[in-house]
């Protein structure tokens, strides 16, 4: 769970972005090719076949080698790839894709609708062991109408259809067509791959390195930079000693190792994208956190600024919502609460909650309390709940801090199944195309560890209920903004979490790199980057 | 002889069932499981998800998959990786090498400075180089590896820049013999020290204990010289202890060692290993277990075979 939890992040820092080349080539005659880009993976890739991998580090090595249908630009919008356009029904039912006739895989054989309609059914096969295939199911047909065309009909209107299926990697159907369903599920194919994108699998070596070279049949923008590595390196304080001895061209710098950010600035650019990834209390509606008001109440009494700038040192912004700030679905006029304990404590005095044994504040004869519990790996997510405990406590709720191995706390018997008010802090990811049906929608309380979704906090409101499925179903993009500008206001009003920050990561970038830039959900193309 | 390691290696068969039972049903009640990272993921459908379990035979009660893993093991299939895929054994036979490569050198340093260090302490007990060897061996062998490891990569990769940061490789150069010497520099002296140190102290507490028993006495009493009495009765003896320590290490040679590799990048078990556990990575688990375990055996039994010859005394017919 820890792992798709940070996938944003990974995949922001290791992946490389593709696309059609509507961003300009920005080689220079400075250029050298010979001198290898490399970066560092924290752990072995464990699948390279489309939509095999489960672990976030496959991500930058497979978007290496395979080109979507589309892509998503530095700008947050879609841009053909192996599709030179597309068109959509009114009814959000079809969509119909011109593919590129210059497109070919990189054994030389050209890559035509043929392939995507076997994609369909490789996606859609029962027999392979796929964990993110997330869309196809909403697909009812796939058909070649043409030597360059290929169109989609879904069962149903899907919204994010553009984010999850049309750029979904593209397989070779007469090499795949060729492997058994055996061969396939057991990595026969990573030492065998085939690539549609711009660079080609050289070698992988198992927890050790993997290298790329430039694609000889890539269609797109020429390439700079003639090898591509990424180097496995499962310790963050060694991969940023390999930085400050510019073994690695870039990296993330590990939080410890931000007073020492001055040893690489000779060399390097630090940048700090802000991540997709939100920190949260989930308080879990049992109890008193049941009631708006107390939720309320411990919004106001959560120091969120002082922990972004004494905790994070600055690495992070406050958060009022689920909604990256600064993309296509935030409200920037979302109404937000200040720290006020003075506030907190009238809201709860009001609500009829008085001071009792301890310290406390009851009501019914019944103690408020929030006990806070996190994983025990992380040492900021830790000293966050500490400050959060000791604040809530200021104002009389009794909080204390449990930490437990994550699989536990998810577990059967980890505190979101026990019944009573408990609150988890951890982080969470958000995508460029939100989806908040599974963490707000009451279809998607859950109740045991293998349910469906991630209303962990048992939200229940209709409202919501409706603006979720709108989310999902409007295939209007202006109008799924509407409807995500809503369920913002409604989080700030009702408070299915306390939300704490957006978290930025440093990246320090090697000054002979250019061309490389970063945004939260995605980098400039790889033919941008050139090294002298 | 013979009889005797038959007889052995008989009565480690149940014992071993015992260890792959306890160890497959404690894996199984472990709180997660090898789809706990899918879970309540967005982008893994509940129907994925059962379909995943039914297609890794997860649904199945832990003792029908034990047999099954038996089964198969008994058949030569170690099984698949859940996550890559990959049949357990190439994982394994991929990183093997590299942690023979590693442990083997930090054996040969060990073994070559922690035994004359030994004696040279022995036969100069009390003595001021005495003092300074043991208050160093202590110091060595109280150093947390993962500390030691980033004091020498910050010494001798980032300041002095001599030796690479981690790695078995560098990127930048052609494989070469040198190339891999001085990669494995740093991680075969971090784990290479507290053998050392340990081994030294043993040696140095097993000569004085038999520099003191009578044969030793009588050895000279004959006339014997000095070094023969040494060499031949004191440290023969005094070898024993060392031989059952060695043995019981066995396993870690396979094992590797998990914090040294994660701090030097080394490619090898530990990491496979740790990996696995995190990820309740199950058939990659049973068969690092099941090795260590056989090797655990495997080292007892080479310890006490070896005890035969070191000593006359001891006799297996």
């Amino acid at each position: 769970m820890k792992k798709w939890m940070y996938a944003g992040l990974s995949v922001a820092l290791m992946s490389t972005a593709l696309g059609t080349g509507v961003v300009a080539n920005a080689a220079t005659t400075n250029a050298n090719p010979n001198i290898p880009l490399v970066q560092a993976l924290d752990q072995n890739p464990d699948n390279l076949t489309p939509g095999m991998g489960g672990l976030a580090v496959d991500n930058g090595p497979v978007s290496l080698m395979n080109a979507p249908l589309i892509y998503l630009n530095l700008k947050d919008q879609w841009t053909g790839e192996l599709a030179k356009s597309w068109t959509s029904s009114s009814d959000g039912l079809t969509y119909t894709f011109q593919m590129n006739p210059k497109a070919k895989w990189s054994n030389g054989q050209p890559i035509t609708p043929k392939d995507v309609v076997y994609t369909w059914h490789y996606y859609t096969n029962p027999k392979l062991q796929f964990a993110y295939v997330t869309g196809w199911n909403y697909v009812k047909d796939v058909k070649a109408i043409g030597p360059n065309t290929v169109q989609f009909t879904l069962t149903k209107p899907y919204a994010p259809f553009l984010s999850t299926v049309a750029s979904a990697d593209i397989v070779p159907a007469a090499v795949f067509s060729k492997l058994s369903t055996s061969q396939l599920n057991h990595g026969y194919y990573d030492s065998h791959p085939v690539s549609s994108g711009p660079y080609i699998l050289k070698q992988w070596i198992s927890d050790q390195e993997l290298v790329f070279v430039p694609n000889p049949y890539w269609f797109g923008p020429k390439v700079h930079i003639q090898k591509m590595i990424y180097e496995i390196i499962p310790n963050s304080q060694t991969a940023f000693n390999e930085l400050v001895t510019q073994k690695l061209t870039m990296g993330g710098i590990p939080s410890e190792d931000l007073n020492q950010v001055g040893s690489l600035t000779p060399n390097f650019n630090v940048i700090a994208p802000l991540q997709a990834t939100y920190n949260q209390i989930t308080p879990i509606e049992n109890g008193f956190l049941k009631d708006t008001f107390v939720r309320q109440a411990l919004d106001f009494a959560t120091p969120k600024a002082e922990i972004v700038k004494y905790i994070l040192h600055g690495q992070g912004i406050v958060a009022h919502g689920d909604q990256v700030p600064g993309g296509y679905f935030y409200d920037p006029k979302v109404p937000t609460r200040q720290y006020s304990p003075a506030t907190a404590e009238k809201i709860l005095k009001k609500d009829g909650f008085t001071p009792g044994p301890g310290g406390f504040l009851y009501k019914d004869g019944k103690e408020l309390t929030a006990p806070i519990w996190t994983g025990s790996t992380s040492h900021t997510d830790m000293n966050i709940a500490q400050v959060v405990s000791a604040s809530w406590e200021k104002i009389g709720v009794y909080a204390p801090v449990h930490t437990a191995d994550w699989s536990f706390i998810f577990g059967a018997k980890g505190p979101q199944f026990n019944g009573q008010p408990e609150c988890l802090l951890f982080s969470w990811g958000q995508g460029v195309f939100p989806d908040d049906t599974i963490d707000f929608n009451s279809k998607y309380i859950v109740t045991s560890p293998t349910s469906p979704g991630e209303n962990v906090e048992h939200y229940s409101n209709p409202y919501m209920d409706r603006l979720t499925e709108d989310g999902t179903s409007l295939t209007s993009r202006s109008a799924r903004r509407q409807t995500y500008w809503a369920i913002q206001r409604l989080e700030q009003e009702t408070l299915p979490l306390i939300f704490l920050y957006w978290q930025k990561s440093d990246l320090a970038v090697s000054k002979h790199l250019h061309g490389y830039e970063q945004t939260v959900f995605n980098s400039t193309p790889v033919w941008d980057w050139w090294i002298d | 002889m013979a009889r005797y390691v038959f007889q052995r290696i008989l009565e480690a068969i149940p014992l071993l069932i015992l260890v792959t039972v306890v160890t497959y049903f404690l894996m199984n009640i472990t709180p997660g499981g090898p789809l706990a990272i899918y879970m309540h993921n967005p982008k893994v459908s509940p129907a994925r998800l059962a379909l995943l379990a039914k297609q890794l035979g997860l649904n199945e009660p832990w003792y029908t998959r034990y047999f099954l893993w038996l089964w198969s093991l008994l058949h030569g299939n170690w099984g698949y990786s859940y996550f890559s895929g990959l049949p357990v054994m190439q994982l394994i036979s991929e990183r093997l090498p590299n942690t023979l490569i590693l442990m083997g050198t930090s054996f040969v340093l060990s073994f070559g400075l922690g035994m004359p260090l030994g004696i040279y302490v022995a036969r100069h007990r009390y003595s001021w180089q005495d003092h300074t060897l043991s208050f160093m061996s202590f110091f060595a062998w109280a150093m947390p590896s993962f500390f030691f490891g980033l004091i020498l990569q910050l010494i001798f990769a980032v300041k002095l820049q001599w030796l690479p940061v981690g790695g078995m490789w560098s990127v930048y150069h052609p494989h070469s013999f040198g190339e891999l010497i001085r990669h494995l520099i740093l991680p075969s002296v971090v784990l290479g020290i507290g053998s050392v140190a340990s081994w030294s102290r043993f040696l140095r507490a097993g000569i004085l204990e038999v520099i003191k028993e009578d044969f030793i006495r009588t050895a000279r009493a004959k006339g014997l010289r000095e070094r023969a009495v040494f060499v031949k009765h004191a440290l023969r003896n005094a070898l024993l202890p060392i031989i059952t320590i060695i043995g019981l290490d066995l396993p870690s040679f396979f094992g590797g060692a998990v914090i040294t590799e994660q701090i030097f990048s080394w490619p090898g078990m530990g990491r496979l290993f740790l990996d696995s556990l995190n990820e309740r990575d199950y058939p990659v688990q049973m068969a690092g277990l099941l090795i260590g375990a056989v090797l655990l055996i495997v080292g007892n039994l080479a310890a006490d075979i070896t005890y035969g010859f070191m000593d006359p005394r001891v006799n297996y017919e």
